[in-house]
């Protein structure tokens, strides 16, 4: 019991990754095998709405039935182990995105970034213990494979499904069970690579983001929340504009349920970006989404 | 069981949280005209708004390049129009340009994707580079 519901806390971890709209997804998670597992697969829906644009000073401006934005992802992520402590992911995402306002309505759908990940669990549980966590470290790169807002060619920017950035992230995750309580915590920084467009260049700066997560497991049932914090350095533009995009931020709040069945776990979650009133120059969402995982034994 | 409907039930409502917000109007120029001017070629350039600013909608706007003696003169070089936000770092989809008469045009196909701060840059170009460039802020 104790491995399956690590595995799926991992997984829980993976699944928070929804970031704001124009951003191009705020934080980047591992795809990561906790348990005696050879490989294994999730495939995630999710349902997202836009609710507050905030601007620079972090005043908020609701989103109103003249101007809405939602956006149905569906990801599947795949991870295997090629050895004891070393493994591979990768997260393949397809995105449809809707705009509609007073007069017009446009929606794309389009495969976003891909990611690609290697991790290394430096800090394996080999014996008993109270207070010591397992910690794997990893290494995430983004591939811009999706249009984004720099090179866009929808009107209403629909078609820009992806960050436009080749990114490369690296972090650190720890996990605890402690009876029928579990505890994660994550952070990781990342670094984007200058990029060209049709008449600018941008050069992003930075970011960071942590995950603080827990969660409650009575019999197969996991009821869990979470608790993120992303943030995105500024970003040089030159060439027909010269500009400086100032940074942003954003908080948000899960919450989680989970059951595990026959080798499957079954997922339902919710994430509100907005809930604690806390942002800068970004757009905020509310977030449904169900998943389905299995697992391939050794 | 409970809980999961609480929680779903939360997500319709706002946060008790957010205590700056905003009403979304237009905090631009007084009037929603302007008047600036391209400073190396001499040229006059007014704006009125046709239709909007409005947010991820058409907007279209008219635009009158004057000398200076207040006669109507097509620009020396090509106009073109760029929407820029800066605080984001990104633009828009390309505004249309259309001549409607000597000196008049109109700018079509203005899309403001999102609320916020943005830049109306009017620049003159010639072979693909920024000669001459003037700028109208707008807070939607």
């Amino acid at each position: 019991m104790g491995i399956r519901t690590l595995t799926f806390l991992l997984l829980i971890i993976s699944f928070k990754s929804f970031g704001a709209s124009c951003c191009g997804g705020g934080v980047i998670m591992p795809l990561l095998i906790t348990g005696d597992y050879r490989a294994q697969f999730n495939f995630t829906a999710s349902n997202s709405a836009v609710t507050y644009s905030v601007g620079e000073d972090g005043d908020f401006q609701k989103r109103d039935g003249t101007n809405q934005e939602v956006i149905n992802t569906f990801t599947l992520r795949g991870a295997y182990q090629i050895s004891d402590y070393l493994q591979l992911g990768l997260s393949l995402p397809l995105q449809n995105s809707n705009k509609r306002t007073l007069n017009r309505e446009e929606s794309s759908t389009g495969i976003g970034d891909i990611r690609l990940q290697m991790a290394y669990e430096f800090l394996p549980e080999l014996s008993f213990s109270f207070w010591k966590p397992r910690g794997f470290i990893f290494l995430n790169q983004i591939f811009p494979t999706s249009r984004s807002t720099y090179d866009s060619i929808d009107p209403l920017r629909t078609d820009a499904h992806g960050g436009g950035f080749f990114k490369t992230s690296i972090g650190v995750g720890l996990v605890k069970i402690i009876k029928t309580m579990d505890f994660q915590a994550m952070g990781e920084v990342h670094q984007g690579i200058k990029r060209s467009f049709d008449n600018i260049t941008v050069d992003p700066s930075g970011g960071h983001s942590f995950l603080l997560g827990a969660g409650f497991n009575p019999g197969n049932f996991r009821f869990g929340s979470s608790l993120l914090y992303s943030y995105e350095g500024i970003a040089e533009i030159n060439g027909q504009i010269n500009s400086k995009a100032q940074s942003r931020y954003f908080w948000e709040l899960g919450f989680n349920v989970n059951y595990l069945i026959d080798g499957f776990s079954i997922m339902a979650y919710y994430s509100d970006q907005s809930f604690f009133g806390k942002a800068k120059n970004t757009t905020l969402s509310k977030t449904l989404g169900i998943g389905l995982m299995k697992f391939i034994e050794l | 069981m409970r809980l999961i409907i609480l929680i779903f039930l939360l997500g319709c409502g706002d946060s008790p949280f957010i205590n700056k917000e905003t009403s979304g109007e237009v905090r631009g120029i007084p009037g929603l005209e302007n008047e600036l001017v391209f400073p190396s070629q001499k040229v006059i350039l007014k704006t009125y708004w046709n239709k909007g600013p409005i947010v991820s909608d058409e907007s279209k706007l008219t635009i009158i390049l004057l000398d200076e003696y207040g006669r109507t003169i097509d620009p020396p070089l090509k106009l073109n129009i760029l929407l820029w936000m800066p605080t984001m770092g990104h633009g828009s989809f390309p505004v249309k340009v259309k001549k409607l008469s000597q000196g008049v045009y109109e700018a079509q196909e203005i899309f403001f994707t999102m609320e916020g701060y943005w830049d109306i840059h009017f620049q003159l170009m010639e072979n693909n580079k920024v000669q001459d460039e003037v700028k109208w802020g707008l807070e939607l």
